[in-house]
């Protein structure tokens, strides 16, 4: 067991964890040893392009993974000082308040969800149930984290009482709805605070007859249901218009600070990052490439894909005649393909010798504790003389 | 090497330093798309009530040779549909589209066929946009197939060969390597098959492009390949675009000239700069607002958001069309209040005439009416208003206690209506060619002076919808 | 037109399912069989044998009462001997109540059950499959006339239809010549097999609605793709579009479809025949409705034997249709999105 040195202010830390699919093409390497944290009452920012792994990651964290993925290395530490009484004299890893939820059994982490770790998705539309009125579907949450909170814990599921036989005679029984007045109250409230107007009334409409602002909100009001420590919102507002976005985003920091829920903020917009988060990771490839604290990343990104990503993106009130892209391609996965050294060397501007070989990472960077980055820049200037690509420009764009 | 096909990009080229600046290629008037819905036999049958989806009302639009028109808006604002309105890719239901002077709608079907040699279209969705049967080849020249070019190829070489040569150079100049000719869509990155849908629409030397969401699907790094390309593509080959987008900063980045279309309507044209820096309209602002920029100095930036959603296209609100979430939105003359206890009067007025208030809610139990008035004063922020205002709030609360909703709304409408309301607003120039359909610059109103006709026709006819859906 | 991917789809999947090689398999036998029927066949299917009628397949005997009337004591008296009926190995499948050979019949019978099924579905699919791309790349009125004429024909049961149809045309059967006896390859076999003609169009017009509305589905969606209309903004004219962009991306569910229709058609043929509709003597379905009568005495391979002919290739066709499915369906979009 690794000593994971953790402060009191550290609700998760996810430690070297990778996961990877087993695909008939082979091996993709969707996270590859990925560390983080996320502490008390804040908003970490997860940015990425497309495949590089930054969903992933947030699943792995609540153990969500579906076949043909697994995660297979990696710990992640939760800081439950109850649970991590009752697992300290088991083959669990427990470090004072802190326990490594890969090492406790699966019944456990999946009674996490929900009322730990809740979760926000891109497409409100597809994640709520379009035959089930929209109070009745947050109710039910409420209703399961009632009903498990109810039992004693201990190693028990929380979920009990939502078996089977309890689901069947539900049905069977006109009269018995699963979900309880109180729950439908609970539910009414969610929709309020969530800024839903006539919640009771729109508590009784169809997913359908909400718009997509409207049903994202009530997607949070159902991620609220369990009060959970840890809100992950991936991509929470990609799929909405501009004006609906702001909307969303100033209720997602309202809630945070209102609830001091921890908020995992993922998404491919370097514009909602800088808005919401107060530390940001960049994910490439399946790595986190650079971390730290907002001004860190921003104001001085180490990493040359942190300043090309930076400088991809037009400046809404400066209109540069020309973006500086990021040349070629995002990366495969497969293992197969993935080279020896830095994942990024083959569109890197600044590519050296070195980056042939494995990169460590380094940390404390540009004076700020935080701030670590996984490139060789870290510890040694640019030298164009050992560059690997000519005039530092990377290969040609066809060239896969 | 096949001289008719340099000789094509060699024209290309010759256009672009021809271009001459100022005239106008295309030039839309009063253009409209209108979905009916329910108009099946069936519906017929049982009598249903055929009903409107106004996807585009009333659209004017200048687009000149050799620039970037930006077309922004939200989603189901109607900017695709205009879009591929303007090629006939749909056919109007109103208004006229010219293209280099001849209007589109009367074309016979030869000119058609030249129409679509000049005006191209390049989509948003990388993956549906190229047919997933047909190899790369096949795809960028199939325009050359359909009108049967080139027309003439030097001697030893096949029509065919000439048009994979062409196809081949194409394909480099998108930044492709001309080997992948053979293979299909499925082998390449989103990025990629955006550069082939370009090479596709260049095919045929258009000299005005629609570009529909061209770079939304994609990553932001190859985002940027895509912007520096459709760049220095106009350049190379003097190129009209009209740029429909949603993303204000990459706008702001590639257009010349900005329309901001709401609801089916254009609330806003001018030059970027203008529009970006100073918009006149409220949306516009509220929109360059709303954008989350990619600084530390956005960290924990709260905008003050629009607040609802969009309206339905299907029953768009009388008068302006923004006057629903607007807040600038104008009280009349008399009404002395601030900006936000205004919405909230005309937001319970709204709710009023809509008869879905729920009076019972208010009622609990047995309250009596001060109880009653109270919990709506409340619910709906009405607090705080002064003299006449507040005497005709109280007047209409009085009314809705008798349990009288139409009543009450009536009351409150007599008083509270907005001009934005009632009138449809006409686009003014706020100067420097920026024009904008907002009330609030009536007073420095000079009247654009192009187009003061089609404004007029238009504003008439916005006036229509305007009085039937508040009589209903 | 097929794609590298494709193939690679349709072998791997092959590849992986046991079933999809079983289907294969039966198949392969069936059509074989049906093509090489004079040589595979140990009789001539038409000839009677009156000498060794309702023999038992091999491996089963039969027991027969036989009834003999004698004159005893200038009574007649009715005698009842138990006579056991033993399987002979020339008729392995045993013979029918005139004693021709089960096995060459079915073999025959398959000639006639696979011709209809695949002219058939052909027939079908040529009438529906224009109609259905019309209708939805059209849509208005076109589209609901059709498509309601298309329900209509749907709720009407597809037995009584075809029945009314060759009630009102006749039974039009066209003898083919064989072309193995014409060339003289064998002898002793049937010289001319009979085509059911009207049959062959009566199942075609009884389930061209199948094919006109996935067609029409498949239409409809694509019609709205975008490299449709990026097509259209090239110039391409509707024709075009319709051969070049839709056809090609909708004739996955169109074959699996067909794959499905030859097996029902196989059935809808079955039942003509065993009422007596489709002119022909020698098919699966007339050998079942002749042996009918039998099955009450116990004479049970005369219907049975064509029955399971017509279960095995009904299987073998529709596990094909599933393989084809399972390959094709992923798409051709959707692929490499990910990464």
């Amino acid at each position: 067991m690794t000593d994971p040195d953790l402060d009191d202010d550290v609700l998760v830390a996810v430690r070297d964890l990778s996961t990877r699919f087993f695909t008939e093409e082979g091996q993709v390497n969707a996270v590859e040893s990925v560390s983080f944290e996320i502490r008390d009452n804040e908003v970490l920012g997860i940015v990425g392009e497309s495949g590089s792994g930054k969903s992933v990651t947030a699943l792995s964290i609540i153990d969500l993974v579906e076949s043909p993925g697994r995660i297979t290395q990696g710990e992640v530490w939760y800081r439950d000082a109850e649970l991590a009484e009752e697992f300290r004299d088991t083959n669990a890893s427990v470090v004072g308040d802190h326990l490594d939820l890969r090492t406790v059994p699966e019944r456990v982490r999946g009674s996490l969800r929900g009322s730990s770790f809740s979760t926000i998705f891109q497409d409100p539309m597809s994640s709520l149930n379009p035959s089930v009125t929209v109070g009745e579907q947050i109710a039910e949450a409420v209703e399961v984290q009632r009903r498990a909170s109810a039992n004693p814990r201990r190693t028990r599921s929380r979920t009990a009482g939502y078996g089977l036989g309890q689901m069947i005679v539900d049905a069977v029984v006109p009269s018995r709805s699963y979900t309880s007045e109180e729950s439908h109250a609970r539910a009414v409230e969610l929709l309020e605070q969530v800024g839903i107007p006539d919640p009771a009334d729109r508590a009784e409409e169809y997913p359908h007859q909400f718009s997509g602002g409207m049903l994202q909100r009530a997607m949070i009001a159902q991620a609220l249901a369990g009060e959970p420590d840890v809100l992950i919102a991936d991509e929470p507002t990609t799929a909405l218009d501009v004006t609906i976005q702001a909307q969303i985003l100033d209720l997602l920091r309202d809630l945070q600070t209102e609830e001091g829920t921890s908020v995992v903020m993922i998404t491919h917009d370097l514009g909602v990052i800088a808005r919401m988060c107060d530390r940001v990771g960049v994910m490439y490839a399946g790595e986190i490439v650079e971390r730290g604290r907002l001004e860190d990343v921003f104001d001085a990104p180490v990493h040359p894909y942190t300043q090309g990503l930076l400088g991809s993106i037009p400046d809404l009130e400066d209109p540069a005649p020309r973006l500086q892209p990021i040349e070629g391609n995002v990366p495969s996965l497969l293992d197969s393909e993935m080279p020896e050294g830095c994942y990024f060397a083959d569109r890197c501007p600044k590519a050296m010798q070195d980056c042939l070989e494995p990169i460590a990472e380094y940390d404390a960077q540009s004076g700020s504790p935080e701030h670590a980055v996984q490139c060789v820049l870290a510890r040694q200037e640019f030298d164009p003389a050992l560059a690997l690509h000519e005039d530092g420009d990377a290969e040609v764009v066809a060239d896969e | 090497m096949s001289e008719t096909d340099t000789g094509r990009i060699g024209d290309g080229a010759q256009a672009g330093t021809d271009t001459v600046a100022g005239e106008t290629l295309v030039r839309v008037r009063g253009l409209e798309k209108y979905y009916y819905e329910n108009d099946t036999i069936v519906d017929t049958l049982l009598g249903r009530e055929t009903e409107s989806v106004k996807a585009v009302d009333g659209i004017d639009l200048d687009i000149e040779r050799g620039e970037t028109l930006g077309l922004v808006g939200e989603s189901g604002c109607g900017k695709s549909t205009t879009g591929e309105t303007l090629l006939r890719l749909r056919e109007p239901t109103g208004g006229t589209v010219e293209f280099d002077g001849r209007d589109v709608a009367e074309f016979s079907d030869t000119e058609l066929t030249e129409f679509r040699e000049r005006a191209q279209i390049v989509f948003q969705d990388p993956f549906s946009s190229l047919d997933p049967r047909m190899t790369i080849g096949d795809i960028v020249t199939e325009g050359l197939t359909i009108h049967g070019l080139p027309e003439e190829t030097p001697p030893d070489t096949s029509r065919q060969a000439a048009r994979r040569q062409r196809a081949e150079e194409l394909l480099e100049r998108v930044g492709l390597s001309a080997d992948q000719i053979d293979r299909y869509p499925h082998e390449f990155s989103g990025g990629q098959r955006q550069r082939i849908g370009i090479a596709r629409a260049l095919a045929l030397d258009p000299e005005f492009v629609v570009l529909d969401e061209p770079v939304s699907a994609l990553d932001v790094s190859v985002q940027a390949q895509i912007l520096n390309l459709l760049d220095d593509l106009q350049d190379e080959y003097g190129l009209t675009y009209l740029f429909i987008a949603h993303d204000l900063s990459v706008v702001r980045h590639i257009c010349d000239r900005v329309a901001v279309m709401y609801l089916g309507e254009v609330v806003e044209r001018g030059d970027t700069d203008d529009i970006f820096t100073a918009p006149s309209h409220p949306y516009t602002e509220a929109l360059l607002e709303s954008v989350p920029r990619a600084d530390t100095s956005e960290q924990g930036r709260r905008v003050d958001p629009l607040s609802g959603d969009v309206p339905s296209p299907r029953n768009p609100p009388s008068g302006c069309r923004f006057r629903t979430r607007c807040p600038e939105i104008i009280p009349p003359a008399g009404v002395d209040t601030d900006q936000a206890l205004y919405r909230n009067v005309v937001t319970l007025r709204d709710r009023l005439e809509r008869g879905e208030f729920g009076t019972e809610r208010f009622r609990d139990g047995e309250n009596d009416d001060e109880a009653f008035k109270q919990s709506v004063r409340e619910e709906f922020g009405v607090d705080g208003l002064s003299g006449a205002d507040a005497d005709t709030v109280e007047d209409a609360l009085e009314v809705l206690a008798n349990g009288r909703e139409a009543d009450a709304a009536q009351r409150l409408t007599d008083r509270f209506e907005s001009v934005c309301e009632t009138d449809a607003p006409a686009d003014h120039d706020c100067g420097g060619g920026q024009i904008a359909a907002c009330h609030l610059h009536r007073d420095d109103s000079r009247e654009p002076a192009p187009d003061a006709n089609e404004t007029a026709i238009e504003s008439a006819f916005d006036d229509t919808p305007a009085d039937l859906s508040d009589d209903a | 037109m097929v794609s590298r991917r494709v193939i690679q789809n349709l072998t791997s999947e092959f590849r992986d399912s046991f079933l999809a090689k079983l289907g294969v398999a039966l198949v392969v036998v069936v059509v074989l069989v049906a093509i090489f029927a004079p040589f595979v066949a140990p009789h001539n299917p038409t000839q009677q044998n009156l000498d060794a009628s309702q023999l038992p397949p091999l491996g089963f005997t039969q027991v027969e009462q036989k009834t003999t009337s004698e004159m005893v004591d200038g009574e007649l008296q009715t005698v009842t001997v138990n006579e056991t009926v033993e399987a002979k190995l020339e008729h392995p499948l045993g013979t029918d109540g005139l004693g021709r050979d089960m096995l060459s019949r079915v073999i025959y019978g398959a000639r006639t059950s696979l011709i209809v099924g695949v002219l058939g579905t052909l027939f079908a699919a040529f009438v529906g499959v224009p109609v259905g791309l019309i209708a939805g790349y059209y849509r208005g009125r076109v589209d609901d006339a059709l498509m309601r004429f298309a329900d209509v024909s749907l709720a009407f049961p597809s037995l009584v239809l075809a029945i009314a149809l060759i009630g009102l045309w006749g039974r039009a059967s066209v003898p083919v010549p064989d072309p193995f006896v014409a060339l003289g390859l064998v002898s002793g076999m049937p010289e001319t097999f009979v085509l059911p003609g009207t049959v062959v169009v009566v199942v075609g017009i009884v389930n061209w609605v199948w094919f006109a509305r996935i067609a029409r589905g498949e239409a409809l969606s694509l019609r709205d793709q975008e490299y449709v209309k990026a097509a259209k903004a090239l110039g391409a004219n509707d024709s075009r579009v319709v051969l070049r962009h839709v056809f090609p991306n909708a004739i996955t569910p169109i074959i699996v479809l067909a794959t499905v229709q030859v097996a029902a058609i196989i059935l809808l043929e079955s039942s003509l025949s065993f009422l007596g509709f489709s002119g022909t003597t020698l098919s699966w379905g007339f050998d079942i409705s002749q042996g009918r009568d039998y099955i009450s005495s116990g004479q049970w391979w005369i219907a049975g034997m064509p029955g399971l002919a017509i279960m095995i290739s009904v299987i073998g066709i529709n596990l094909i249709g599933d393989w084809l499915r399972d390959a094709l369906d992923p798409g051709i979009e959707g692929e490499g999105g990910g990464a």
